[in-house]
């Protein structure tokens, strides 16, 4: 399913804070049927990165383009094709889930939102609390929640954000599946963030790593392993991202 | 002495870090303009308002008296709320952070206490000050002995707070039918201060006022009864060293007692802690909305009207959303807040009803009901947030979807401005049918349907043009108003609410100027045409609804490019929005 058309086109994108550059300049493309991993340590940028990427804060400079529409001029319409699922899951506090699940349908116009909506609640295990206010669920619940409600218009641009916190073995293994089968079956670009490794690893297509906003590298493991010099043997991604960022060092040096 | 060196260092650095992000913060102009306003107005509230001067007719004994009687009440009104609020037997109310830095070091139970104890000093001592600012103005008290004497007693009824906390919860947690009686303490304090009260009737006489207060407090019973309380009071009216020192000795000997019991009896009270750190954090964090019991948080499909189609409008998606959150605010606080609006209908009844030799009793009742629907409409609409002020903190959610920025502001508003027409329409509707003749003026359907068509367009016009201000002053100045569930603190936000609404009523008075200008012309044209007065009213009312309303309307267009470019994060107020 996989095919080089970008679905997520981003260049020079840069946040701008009164006397913070939460990102600078950051330049890359997500094809179809591909899984970016966007890696960098706490503060590197990621979340800033994600929600510019998915119309949430306007970026100061750079142009974003989601399945070929301009996220600042025809944001309606670049919006129609992506996904988000935050850090933290807010929901709206006096809705169950399946209500979030019928506001969210509304929104996009899914005609067969019944159907979708009980597939999803099977898949992430939602089913039995499908009449629960969010008061009532558990973090990892709330975070399942969020996922449902962003993949239930079959959006073709995800971005996740942190997306196994606080879930569970089975939502873990659910979210990874449905994440990989995005892509290779229904041909989406994701961007993931996450700080866990060996899901970057072990799911994502490229990586991309960032720190203090800026690009240190990008590329598949393979690239990145073949680049970097000074690496052990059979070197894993957290080899890698410690090389990259200095934190080893740092760590080290008592910083 | 490693205790008192922790203590006294957290403080230090609380008082520390505190002042440099207040000075930090003032680099803002919105913590300026709160923080001037807040000491503006306090200084107005406590100093300046006409309400708390004397008329000058007591003498300064009489009046060192009068505040003796005040505070003795203030006090034993105190202990009455604390006792009954404790009869649940949540024990001492520790906070999250309190339980996760204290409970696992390696202190006793009684230094936890002690800690806590201490930790609130700065908090009683400013207090204190101010306590004594206000009695030594207005009661001609002594400063320093009014605030030594109020930081004591703040520390007996601590020690009272945590006594009879920590037994209750103990008897509460013991389960069977002891638990039953813990508010049984309560009870007994109330009911034994009413019997005093009435067995000290007589001796008022025909006092009234402030006499009447000092003759019942000093008739046997209830001086026997209020004897510790009074002792207390008598601390504050203290004017040299020698009296406050003599004062001193009974507090001092409550102070002690109590805190020896409770070093004695060592209450088990860290499961309750747990719990009750959980429901503060809970508060703090979603308000109201924690108050919702287990029950409440599973519901029940809903019936087929309030399902959503699948297709259509977006804004409508937003409309049911917020319809179906005011539904389900906490059951416990709709009752609550209905309980007081009858108790207050109905005093309001009994005092007006019967006035007048030819009082029409349901024409009076609706009166009250159109009174109380005018008042109301007018404070509703900051009360009811159901809409953008409540999602703006959330809106990760739906920023990323796609919604144009006059489809998510229109439909969040319309929520609240629908479920307040809908509360108002019965009202009025109600006090229509119940106004039907004053004095000799006999009113009609063919005189009230014209009124109560013009009252119902500009409810919604008016509900309409309210709760677009509220919502896109949220938008356009966030500093300025409170947003989200979460509680807010810090004395800056009492000025920066104080602004936020001087803001809202100008451009609401500007809104209205232009429409009630032009709203007479259709008045004055369908009058002059011959038309009677009434229904020309109506028909100048629905042209200024008409009006407001595309006045509204075209306030949302002008602040979608607002919502576009909408940050919460750079508009520093991302901690208040929890």
């Amino acid at each position: 399913m996989a095919t080089n058309t970008p679905l997520i086109d981003v260049t020079g994108l840069t946040k701008q804070y009164a006397e913070v550059l939460a990102v600078d300049g950051l330049d890359f493309q997500v094809a179809a049927g591909k899984v970016l991993g966007l890696v960098g340590p706490n503060g590197a940028g990621k979340t800033t990165s994600m929600r510019c990427m998915t119309g949430i804060i306007p970026a100061t400079a750079g142009r974003i383009c989601i399945a070929g529409h301009d996220l600042d001029s025809h944001a309606f319409e670049a919006k129609r094709h992506l996904a988000f699922v935050p850090d933290t899951p807010h929901l709206f506090d006096y809705l169950t889930v399946e209500e979030h699940l019928r506001f969210s349908g509304r929104v996009y116009e899914i005609a067969d939102v019944e159907a979708r909506m009980d597939h999803l609640l099977e898949e992430f295990d939602l089913t039995d609390r499908r009449q629960h206010l969010p008061g009532a669920l558990s973090r990892g619940m709330k975070q399942k929640a969020a996922i449902c409600m962003a993949f239930l218009h079959d959006p073709i641009a995800v971005f996740l954000d942190e997306p196994l916190t606080g879930l569970d073995p089975i939502g873990i293994r659910a979210m990874k599946d449905s994440i990989v089968r995005r892509a290779s079956e229904q041909g989406a670009a994701v961007v993931v963030s996450s700080h866990q490794l060996e899901l970057i690893e072990e799911i994502c297509d490229e990586i991309f790593v960032i720190q203090g906003g800026r690009k240190i590298i990008a590329g598949s493991i393979e690239q990145i392993r073949s680049e970097l010099s000074g690496l052990p043997d059979d070197p894993t991604l957290e080899h890698i991202f410690f090389r990259l960022t200095d934190l080893e060092n740092r760590a080290g040096a008592g910083e | 002495m490693k205790f008192a060196s922790t203590w006294w260092y957290y403080q230090r650095c609380v008082l520390r870090n505190r002042t440099t992000a207040l000075l930090r913060q003032l680099r803002q102009p919105k913590y300026v303009i709160g923080i001037t306003l807040t000491v503006a107005y306090l200084g107005w509230l406590f100093f300046f308002n006409p309400a708390l001067r004397g008329d000058g007719s007591h003498t300064p004994e009489q009046v060192r008296a009068n505040a003796g009687v005040a505070v003795t009440g203030f006090y034993i009104m105190q202990v009455v709320v604390t006792w009954f609020s404790l009869s649940s037997g949540r024990g001492v109310p520790f906070r999250e952070v309190e339980v996760q830095q204290l409970f696992p070091r390696p202190f006793t139970r009684w230094q936890i206490l002690r800690f806590k104890w201490l930790m609130m000093q700065p908090a009683a001592l400013i207090s204190s000050l101010i306590m004594g600012l206000i009695l030594s103005r207005f009661a001609d008290l002594s400063y320093p002995w009014v605030v030594a004497g109020f930081w004591l007693n703040q520390a007996v009824l601590h020690a009272n707070l945590t006594l009879v906390g920590l037994w209750l919860a103990r008897i509460k947690a013991s389960g069977g039918r002891n638990a039953l009686s813990t508010s049984m303490p309560a009870w007994l304090l109330l009911m034994a201060l009413l019997g005093c009260a009435a067995a000290g009737w007589s001796s008022i006489g025909d006092a009234t006022g402030w006499e009447a207060a000092k003759a019942m407090t000093q008739s046997p019973w209830l001086a026997g009864l209020l004897w510790p309380i009074s002792r207390m009071a008598d601390l504050l009216l203290a004017t040299d060293f020698a009296a406050f020192a003599m004062a001193a000795i009974v507090p001092l000997l409550f102070l002690v007692t109590q805190a020896w019991l409770i070093w004695w009896l060592d209450f088990c009270f860290e499961d309750k802690a747990v719990e009750i750190a959980a429901k503060i954090q809970n508060i703090k964090s979603q308000g109201i909305g924690a108050l919702q019991s287990k029950q409440e948080l599973v519901v029940k499909k809903p019936r087929a009207p309030w399902q959503l189609a699948p297709t259509g409008p977006a804004w409508k998606a937003l409309v049911w959303k917020n319809v179906i959150s005011l539904g389900r605010l906490p059951r416990r606080l709709a009752i609550f807040v209905g309980i007081i609006l009858l108790f207050v209908v109905a005093v309001l009844v009994s005092l007006i009803v019967n006035e007048g030799d030819d009082s029409h009793a349901p024409t009076r009742i609706g009166f009250i009901v159109l009174g109380f629907l005018l008042y109301a409409s007018i404070l509703a609409p900051s009360i009811v947030r159901v809409d953008l002020r409540i999602d703006i903190p959330h809106f990760d959610v739906l920023k990323a979807m796609p919604l144009r920025g006059r489809s998510l502001i229109f439909g969040e508003i319309m929520g609240t401005v629908l479920v307040l027409w809908v509360v108002q329409a019965i009202c009025a509707v109600v006090a229509a049918i119940l106004i039907s003749r004053e004095g000799d003026l006999l009113f009609g359907w063919a005189d009230k349907a014209p009124v109560l068509v013009a009252v119902l367009a500009v409810l919604f016009a008016l509900n309409f043009v309210l709760v677009t201000t509220e919502n896109l002053m949220a938008l356009w100045l966030p500093g300025f108003v409170r947003l989200g569930r979460g509680v807010r603190t810090g004395l800056e936000h009492i000025g920066q609410s104080l602004m936020g609404a001087l803001i809202r009523v100008l451009v609401l008075m500007a809104l209205l100027v232009v429409p009630g200008m032009i709203a007479i012309l259709p008045h004055i044209f369908a009058h002059l045409l011959g038309l009677q007065l009434i229904p020309s009213i109506t028909l100048g009312s629905l042209a200024f609804a008409v009006l407001l309303c595309a006045e509204a309307w075209l306030l949302i267009r002008l602040s979608e490019g607002r919502y576009e470019r909408f940050d919460l994060t750079s508009e520093n107020v991302i901690e208040d929005a929890n």
